[in-house]
């Protein structure tokens, strides 16, 4: 079954000249750190916080997130933290492309590859690293600190692995994003 | 019959399942559109059948084919059929392959944590886990991380922090688990670096009696098999090969014998070994092994030569048992996946369990088990997504899906769903269905409008343009096969035509779904502009669209092909199950793409597809051929009508 055609009124959403499209109802700080590459959607209560960014000056760019990803309802996307040698300090988060997020998510990664699935209600503990073409099913929690390899399907609390996704995932994962920007279409 | 209604579906049938075959007198439409076509409405059906027909293609003919019986319970469907997305596509037999008929080599290990890719030389000594700093939590099964012990206050006689290495004695590392807050500390185990704590931990896991018991009774077995090697004709197959067995299995069961009290600790003799490179250490080693082994008696000296147990461990249960009957928290107890992970001993107790060293996994090929083509290799390196070889069905075979479904089936009224083929060939594709006409569990009776179509081919730029109309071309051609009078009918009458869209747009479809791809577009340029091109445009748009749906096809964009069919649910189910059989045209490409690009025009076959896919560029073909699988449709519910 295709995905349906997702409707919205074209005032809730802030269109950028790259294609993004950004919910007025969502909550973003420190929008100077944040760079989204196109055609990505931010629904409406997605939280992301560009503000936490590192200890000291330099380098800015505290979450960057690639083409075709859908960070979903009520998501929070908070770059990881820890204290080293003493000092207390944020890391910045990179996302890959096509890559959705799922409503009620928080995601503390410390980086997603491309297409990544990650479901309703999970948790990506601080640090995680998610390589290219994984998934992530609703309700897992993914402890700090975790490597998830190449096509793992992982679910629980914590996390594990359940399964393995077919070879193609990357493709299936490239076109559902597709499909989901292209059918989400303002009224 | 299952009550639970599963959202609509479609599932491939891999051949490999050919446990229950049916004969089924499926016909096969023939490109005159003559007869054949199961429950085809005359009127609409066999003119645009001939229209659409390409002349050179190879033509279906009706033969009868045989249909895998469809399971009448969905469980049962969706355990012998998949998803497009698991299935490959052999190009030697030109058949679809699932996991179950591929054969899979293991091209390469790595540990899924630190991504190390292990040499398979070194995977067997290693015990299939990551020999560097990765271990799993013995209670949640998480991945440990390497801690230093911050507070090191009570060592004044050297007062830094990186003096962990001057008195041995002292360990300030240890593992811990971010999860669930379990340390090593709780089983005694921490570190003197930071570094190979796998060799640290493997040094200790030796002096386990159950590890050391394995080494011994490898190195025993082993050493029969190199002296039974000496003698060239021992193969596997030869008779030789069943003395050899139970020349194993005989010390085995022996060894086995020697647990009971009776046996040895140390009788281990290599007498029948030739080397006793493998066996004499360990016998020194447990010399000095600090492990509790049991005070048995001598060995038996009958049984020299033969294999005896290293160590004994006399049955512990009933301390086991006191312990547990004193137990007064059960979270005390390990659960049973816990016990499983632990190596030898699986203790009942969780303080007693050790980390583990993260388990490798592997990358893995897989060839066609009928003609062992290879379909997947996958790249040596871990951390590579790609693939050398990946013949997946998915960019081969068309893609099936369901665009629009009523909510529900009625028992006895006719509904239209409209079903989309995507065309992932570089190259125009014809399609052929049918379905066959009396199966057993027949639930719904089934008129396909157009049988037989073209779909375009896949062009990678319609990628970057999402929207664009890409077959003009083959609408002037299809203008110019249809004539011209109807072109000027429209043209005369411009309100009729909207109407006429309208009306064709209900007839075609139920009414209450969102637009398809030709609507959405008509709408954009509807709105774009009142100008003359504007209106000239929608007309083409809306009078392409109205033959296209005279023809049971519901839009037609780039490689995608939509049409409409018509159920008549004949009972009430939850879920309605088609059969559907599909037979494509397969494109064997010959020589590179580039090279032959400009080739003459009559080389190519069919002027039809040419037709379609001129404005793409086509590689050469050398070949094409007929491949067909079958389908299965789930359509939803089907409810009787109760008032």
């Amino acid at each position: 079954m295709e995905l349906p055609v997702v409707k919205y009124n074209r005032s809730h959403y802030i269109e950028t000249d790259t294609g993004n499209k950004v919910s007025r109802k969502s909550v973003i700080y420190g929008s100077q750190n944040i760079t989204l590459s196109g055609k990505t959607i931010i629904q409406a209560g997605c939280v992301i916080r560009g503000d936490l960014r590192r200890a000291g000056g330099g380098q800015t760019l505290v979450i960057a997130i690639g083409r075709y990803c859908l960070l979903g309802e009520n998501s929070v996307i908070r770059p990881p933290h820890k204290t080293y040698k003493g000092v207390f300090s944020y890391y910045p988060m990179k996302i890959g492309d096509y890559v959705a997020i799922g409503e009620n998510s928080i995601v503390e990664a410390a980086n997603i590859g491309n297409h990544v699935q990650i479901g309703k209600n999970c948790i990506i503990g601080r640090f995680a690293i998610i390589k290219d073409g994984c998934r992530i099913e609703d309700h897992t929690v993914i402890a700090p600190n975790t490597v998830i390899p190449s096509f793992s399907v992982y679910s629980g609390s914590p996390g594990r692995l359940v399964g393995e996704l077919p070879e193609c995932a990357p493709e299936m994962y490239e076109a559902r994003s597709k499909e989901f920007y292209s059918k989400f279409m303002a009224t | 019959m299952s009550t639970t209604s599963l959202p609509p579906f479609v599932q491939y049938h891999c051949p490999c399942q050919v446990a229950e075959l049916t004969e089924c007198t499926t016909t096969l439409p023939t490109p005159d559109g003559t007869d054949q076509v199961p429950h085809a409405p005359e009127d609409t059906l066999a003119e645009p059948a001939q229209t659409e027909m390409p002349q050179g293609t190879t033509t279906p003919t009706t033969d009868e084919t045989t249909l895998p019986i469809p399971p009448q319970d969905i469980d049962t469907l969706r355990h012998r059929t998949q998803p497009l997305c698991n299935l490959y596509f052999c190009d030697d037999c030109l058949q679809l392959r699932c996991g179950r008929c591929v054969s899979e080599e293991i091209t390469g290990y790595y540990c899924p944590n630190c991504l190390f890719e292990v040499p398979s030389a070194s995977v067997k000594a290693e015990k299939n886990q990551c020999a560097r700093n990765c271990f799993e939590c013995p209670t949640c099964f998480h991945c440990l991380s390497v801690v230093e012990d911050a507070d090191v206050p009570s060592r004044p006689a050297s007062g830094g922090r990186d003096d962990g290495t001057e008195n041995s004695s002292y360990k300030p590392f240890y593992l811990q688990c971010s999860y669930c807050r379990w340390n090593s500390r709780e089983v005694d185990l921490s570190f003197e670096k930071p570094t190979g704590l796998a060799n640290q931990l493997q040094k200790l896991e030796r002096t386990q009696a159950g590890q050391q018991e394995f080494d011994n009774l490898r190195g025993h077995l082993e050493s029969l098999l190199r002296s039974t090697q000496g003698n060239p004709g021992l193969g596997m197959g030869s008779p030789h090969a069943s003395s050899l067995l139970s020349g194993l299995r005989h010390p085995l069961s022996l060894g086995l014998k020697v647990g009971s009290p009776a046996s040895s600790t140390l009788g281990y003799s290599p007498a029948r070994s030739t080397s006793s490179g493998m066996a004499s250490p360990f016998s020194t080693r447990s010399d000095k092994s600090p492990l509790p082994l049991s005070p048995t008696g001598h060995g038996d000296s009958k049984l020299e030569g033969d294999y005896q147990a290293l160590h004994c461990q006399p049955s512990q249960d009933e301390a086991t048992t006191g312990i547990l009957m004193g137990l007064e928290d059960q979270g005390q107890i390990s659960t049973l996946a816990q016990r499983s992970r632990q190596l030898n001993t699986p203790p009942y107790l969780a303080k007693e369990h050790w980390p583990q060293r993260i388990s490798l996994r592997s990358k893995r090929a897989k060839r066609c088990r009928a003609c062992r083509h290879i379909l997947i290799k996958p790249e040596q390196k871990a951390q590579v997504t790609r693939f050398k070889i990946k013949l997946i069905a998915m960019n081969f075979v068309p893609n099936i899906t369901i665009v629009r479904n009523p909510m529900y089936y009625v028992v006895n009224h006719p509904f239209k769903f409209v079903l989309r083929f995507t065309n992932p060939q570089y190259h125009a594709t014809q399609v052929s269905l049918a379905i066959p006409d009396h199966y057993p569990g027949r639930t719904a009776d089934v008129t396909i409008l157009a049988p037989i179509f073209k779909i375009g081919a896949y062009n990678d730029i319609w990628e970057y343009e999402l929207g664009a109309d890409s077959d003009a071309d083959d609408d002037k051609s299809e203008d110019d096969d249809q004539g011209s009078d109807e072109l000027d009918d429209a043209l005369d009458d411009v309100d009729l035509d909207s109407l006429g869209i309208h009306a064709a747009n209900n007839q075609g479809t139920t009414p209450d779904y969102g637009d398809g791809p030709q609507l959405v577009s008509l709408t954009i340029l509807g709105g774009s502009g009142s100008n003359a091109i504007g209106s000239a445009e929608r007309l083409k748009q809306q009078r392409r669209q109205r033959r296209l749906l005279s023809q049971g096809i519901y839009s037609r964009r780039g490689n995608e092909t939509a049409i409409v069919c018509e159920a008549t649910p004949l009972q009430a189910t939850s879920t309605l199950i088609l059969p559907l059989h599909v037979t494509f045209n397969y494109f064997i490409e010959g020589l590179s793409d580039d090279e032959l690009s400009d080739a003459p025009e009559s080389q190519k076959p069919g002027q039809g597809e040419h037709d379609l896919a001129s404005s793409a560029k086509e590689p050469q073909v050398t070949d094409q051929q007929e491949c067909s699988f079958w389908v299965y449709i789930n359509l939803g519910e089907a409810r009787a009508l109760t008032s």
